[in-house]
């Protein structure tokens, strides 16, 4: 992808001093690509730390350079030209695991029924990359912004404004 | 308000409202759709608005605050189905209440104001077969395909609280102000104890019968039984 349309990339953000992980985000997203309520079928997770008092949101970043893609053995994750989101082809997929051991967040998860790698895929097929967490999440601690508003929000976070 | 709970609303930078500020909001945007409110403790409120006015309710939440959609709870109250609609605004628990009558049986979905109530809506029209208008995805979602229509677990049969040998008594009781012939027995023993064989009856004067039904609405009577006034006669039997 060229430089222009990786800063235009849709990538979503998360607000956690919003967030009041009522995992709506989870069961509407195993909702639509399930069809059935299992937060353990969910591509996004929501996480509390009680020595902080804070949510965490797991969510697939949607790298510029993905290690998962890079990893796996049969190319069967391969990032979008054009929007750039990372996806995980289930016909090419031959579960090894791979991806969800070298991503640092283990984003994809092993589905035991296909016996394949799942991941977040911006629920692009299905609703046009309009994806249904932020939809669900009523507090608006889900956001879908652009990769460029991302990377300020993000070094703003956790970096503390540091360059 | 706990130390802790301060603390981490301050960290959150939540505005934090009064439950009457939120109250007097509705009812000036509503108007005359709210019928009453209560707020039986601190950061807690139950409103009761008209079902057709629910959409505008929801709207007006969230024009001024962002409450977060908590859940829906249906209650089955026999003649009639009670939805409450729970959201939190910014700590406070505000619940919206709408009850309509069973012959309806249907309500608008807030699914494009809010998101998250589709599969709530789904499952209550599962179990309790209230029908959402304008649903995005009118399926099932708990119950299984050949599950048959007419059957809902959890709606009870559409009965009021009078008992079925009691109920013609009940409905020409409302309807005209008589009660059924009383018995021979009766009448004798009234006549023992000096007083004429059957009570003055309000069916005895025409005039007396508004007031006897006003007695009915100011005491409720005709909401409890279940009494439609356009009919005239009972809601079920």
């Amino acid at each position: 992808m060229a430089e222009k349309s990786i800063a235009k990339q849709r990538v979503l953000i998360y607000y956690p001093e919003r967030c009041t992980g009522c995992k709506y985000c989870e069961i509407g997203c195993a909702l639509l690509h399930f069809g059935e309520i299992n937060l353990e079928k969910s591509h996004i997770h929501t996480l509390f730390d009680e020595k902080t008092n804070e949510f965490e949101a797991l969510v697939c970043q949607h790298c510029e350079d993905p290690v998962c893609a890079a990893s796996c053995p049969v190319e069967a994750i391969v990032v979008d030209e054009k929007t750039g989101w990372v996806k995980i082809n289930p016909m090419k997929c031959i579960g090894c695991k791979t991806c969800i051991y070298v991503c640092p967040s283990s984003m994809p998860w092993f589905n035991r029924d296909h016996r394949i790698a799942m991941k977040c895929d911006f629920c692009d097929p299905v609703r046009d990359g309009k994806p249904i967490c932020v939809e669900f999440c009523s507090p608006r601690a889900l956001e879908v912004v652009a990769r460029a508003e991302a990377w300020g929000f993000f070094r703003k976070r956790y970096f503390q404004g540091e360059e | 308000m706990g130390l802790l709970q301060k603390e981490v609303f301050s960290r959150r930078g939540i505005n934090t409202v009064t439950e009457i500020e939120i109250v007097k909001y509705l009812q000036k945007k509503l108007k005359e759709d709210v019928i009453n409110y209560s707020v039986p403790q601190e950061r807690r409120e139950y409103i009761r608005i008209k079902p057709a006015a629910l959409i505008k309710a929801v709207k007006a939440l969230s024009e001024k605050y962002h409450p977060r959609f908590m859940t829906i709870s249906a209650v089955d109250h026999g003649i009639d189905m009670e939805l409450l609609y729970h959201f939190d605004v910014d700590g406070n628990v505000v619940t919206l209440q709408t009850t309509f009558s069973k012959e309806m049986n249907e309500i608008d979905t807030i699914t494009d104001l809010m998101r998250a109530a589709e599969f709530i809506e789904r499952e209550i029209n599962d179990l309790f077969g209230v029908k959402f208008r304008n649903h995005p995805k009118p399926e099932r979602l708990i119950l299984p395909r050949d599950w048959p229509p007419e059957n809902r677990p959890l709606r009870k049969p559409h009965e009021g609280a009078i008992p079925p040998s009691a109920r013609l008594p009940v409905e020409t009781l409302i309807s005209t102000g008589c009660l059924t012939t009383m018995s021979s027995y009766v009448k004798r023993r009234r006549e023992k104890a000096g007083l004429p064989p059957s009570p003055p009856a309000v069916c005895a004067d025409e005039e007396w019968l508004p007031e006897f039904q006003k007695i009915m609405k100011q005491t409720n009577f005709d909401k409890k039984a279940g009494y439609d006034w356009k009919k005239k006669k009972l809601r079920y039997r």
